[in-house]
């Protein structure tokens, strides 16, 4: 069930951020989205990413906190806002990521990775290009 | 539930004379009758700019606004608007440049920035949230825009940085430089780039990281759900995602109104090598702007393998066509050298073709020829450069034509060349380009698309034009002010529905429509005020005097009595007298009272 990527779709317009961070915290607020649209618009290129919950899921053992967790392999990760504490600024489990996919919020001191919206994701609903849609 | 308004509420005053960057609050009774983007920017200037100042002196104002929109998923809104005294016209310019500045700026707290003064030396504004610095741009002076815009991304956040930056020809002070935003968009008409030069300005960039808020997110983002699938994703809209500008130049070469060889003919024998078709079979992807679902940027690469997001149709047109030019690669060469050096390609391919129409009809010999790429691909880069002739195609076609004996043949009204659709093939939309505040502009009102493409009303009669046109006008300044981009065909309900939502103010149609006459009253006022009258409100002499040589709308022209009445019957509707001034009345009427003292005696 986790999010699937067709980057060569990707347009770079940023809507997936605006309908996450809106879903999440009612405000449109692109850094404090859980998916990212990364776009070198000298070459033309766009593309987006966001936590798939991969198979080793380094940051899990990254996380000092023993914040994050999962139910199985392929869900959607679980960041507990009552242990994460942002790592004093320098969180851990972001570089830990090899997709670059855990993104944070200054704001919070929270670490972001894509929870699914509960399995029905407002980031496709908003990916007109359809480069996001959910797996099976 | 959230509370409060889309507005950020600030606006960033920079003094590039003294250095001293203060924040101020917007005026929110401003905000309320104009809105955003240029109702916003046009009001401020109003009040910032005095009479009659030289638009490259330390005294012009530019003035750079989000729409009122800008930061939200509501489709096209993160357009950034620039408004100064243009050096090309002497009128109002308010030019716009897509991408996702806005947002950003949005996202850093502010809605807006005023530039005043003259910086000693080389600076860049660089708004990281609420820390904002004029920095040294001395390693940047000089540079091309594309290698400007990896040094800042590279000394500041590299993927979260937009920048508004000027090139050589910006600098170097052409009347028709541009600004470049996201490597291939411009704010193009108008010569900003020249006012940012003036100013030693050589970029602004920012960085975001705050939110845009809405009064009632729920309801925001349900209503605009249904206007999403209903009015954005539509029919009406979606040729922008399918062919993006690109299909246009199928259609006005068919109708007659492409301009060809210097706009003496209406149809370009070489048309294939610029058609939709090869465009289509060059295409490598989809680039859209900020919060954009239409995605009209066509990312295409040349058979000598140069890539960029277009060209776009009015390139295609006054750059290729115009120019005599077939080869795609060509044009993708000379485009690339208006985005990356600084100018309008709309000015930059005017001026070439004019150069060339007075080579070979022997009004002057520039060594010009229509068709002709090296040469073609050289005089792009010595007039961002000022060398040679070059030099003198910097100061722009009406300067060119005065200088050279061209006037008879030259298109361009107001100082401003051309756009891409003849209005000798429909004439409505010569009055459209002869009543824009900005001078002959194809954004103000696209009547040419009842007139031709659609062919709802017949091209070659000014009959119910005047009305069609003013009606747009009001209506693109309202719609502007959000900013929303002229490929989403939105109404004036969904406009009113959309600023009641994000702003927090109830809006009505009737009251959305009335704000777009206040609007174009406003830049009518400061072009009067500047000494602009009805004399200025010309069509040039060829498009009475030349008809256009082959095409569907070949031998017709509109004659001077034609269009002087339909000059009449516009200015009647509008409430503005026989020399195009406001009247009082008319003004009292839109609540702008306060100008009436404006108003010549």
């Amino acid at each position: 069930m986790p999010l699937i990527f067709k980057n060569k779709l990707c347009t770079g317009c940023h809507l997936c951020e605006l309908a996450c961070s809106a879903a999440h915290y009612q405000e449109f607020a692109p850094t404090r989205a859980r998916i990212r649209a990364t776009v070198h618009a000298q070459q033309g290129e766009s593309s987006v990413m966001a936590c798939f919950s991969c198979p080793q899921a380094p940051c899990i053992t990254a996380c000092p906190q023993q914040a994050i967790s999962r139910t199985a392999p392929r869900q959607p990760l679980f960041i507990d806002p009552a242990k994460c504490d942002g790592c004093g600024g320098q969180p851990a489990c972001v570089p830990a990521c090899p997709y670059g996919a855990m993104y944070f919020d200054v704001q919070t001191n929270y670490a972001l990775a894509c929870d699914m919206c509960g399995g029905d994701p407002e980031c496709v609903k908003f990916c007109h290009p359809q480069a996001l849609s959910v797996g099976k | 539930m959230t509370t409060g308004t889309c507005y950020a509420g600030k606006l960033l005053r920079v003094d590039l004379t003294t250095g001293q960057i203060t924040a101020e609050p917007l005026k929110m009774a401003w905000a309320r009758d104009f809105v955003g983007g240029k109702g916003l920017a046009f009001r401020y200037l109003l009040s910032e700019l005095g009479p009659g100042v030289e638009p490259l002196s330390p005294e012009n104002v530019v003035l750079i606004f989000a729409g009122a929109l800008a930061g939200t998923p509501v489709a096209t809104t993160a357009r950034t608007v620039l408004c100064t005294r243009s050096p090309l016209t002497g009128t109002i310019l308010d030019s716009y440049v897509g991408g996702g500045f806005a947002a950003n700026l949005r996202y850093a707290g502010w809605d807006g920035i005023i530039i005043t003064g003259q910086s000693p030396r080389p600076v860049y504004l660089f708004i990281n949230d609420d820390q904002v610095e004029l920095r040294d741009a001395a390693p940047l002076w000089g540079l091309p825009i594309w290698d400007a815009e990896n040094w800042l991304e590279e000394h500041h956040a590299p993927g979260r940085l937009t920048t508004l930056t000027i090139g050589p020809a910006g600098e170097n002070l052409v009347p028709f430089a541009c600004i470049t935003s996201e490597a291939y968009r411009q704010a193009g008409r108008g010569g900003m780039g020249a006012v940012f030069g003036s100013k030693h300005l050589k970029a602004i960039a920012v960085r975001g990281t705050g939110a845009v808020r809405v009064p009632d997110m729920a309801a925001f983002m349900q209503t605009y759900r249904t206007i999403l699938s209903e009015h954005v994703l539509s029919d009406a809209n979606l040729w922008a995602w399918d062919t993006g500008t690109q299909a246009i130049s199928d259609g006005t070469n068919a109708k007659g109104i492409l301009p060809t060889r210097g706009f003496t003919q209406g149809e370009f024998d070489g048309h294939p090598g610029i058609s939709l078709e090869t465009m289509r079979a060059a295409r490598v992807r989809n680039r859209a702007c900020t919060a954009c679902p239409l995605a009209c940027g066509k990312v295409t690469q040349s058979v000598r393998g140069e890539r960029m997001e277009g060209p776009e149709y009015e390139t295609i047109a006054l750059c290729g066509s115009n120019c005599g030019i077939g080869e795609l690669a060509d044009l993708i060469a000379f485009n690339r050298y208006c985005d990356n050096l600084g100018l309008d390609s709309i000015s930059a391919g005017n001026v070439v073709g004019l150069a060339m129409t007075m080579t070979e009809e022997g009004i002057h010999d520039f060594g010009l020829h229509y068709g002709d790429g090296p040469a073609y691909l050289q005089i792009v880069q010595d007039i961002a450069y000022r060398r040679g002739i070059g030099d003198d195609l910097a100061h722009g076609a009406r300067w060119l034509a005065q200088k050279y004996g061209g006037e008879h043949v030259v298109l361009e009204i107001k100082g401003l060349e051309f756009p891409g659709y003849d209005p000798r093939g429909g004439f409505g939309m010569g009055l459209a380009y002869a009543t824009s505040e900005r001078g002959a502009c194809h954004l103000r009102s696209f009547v040419i698309a009842v007139e031709t493409l659609f062919d709802t009303m017949h091209p070659d009669s000014f009959e119910g034009k005047p009305a069609l046109v003013i009606n747009d006008q009001n209506l693109n300044s309202v719609k502007w002010s959000g900013i929303f981009c002229d490929f989403w065909a939105i109404n004036a309900e969904d406009i009113a529905t959309l600023y009641t939502l994000g702003t927090g103010q109830p809006y009505t149609p009737e009251e959305v429509m009335r704000i777009g006459e206040r609007i174009w009253n406003l830049g009518r006022l400061f072009n009067i005020r500047e000494g602009f009258r009805r004399a200025d409100d010309y069509l040039p002499p060829a498009i009475f005097d030349r008809p256009l040589r082959n095409g569907a709308a070949a031998g017709i022209t509109p004659t001077r009595e034609q269009y002087q009445a339909a000059l009449d019957e516009y200015y009647a509707i509008r409430g503005w007298d026989h020399d195009g001034i406001p009247t009082p009345e008319r003004l009292h009427e839109l609540g702008l009272d306060e100008f009436i003292p404006w108003l010549p005696h």
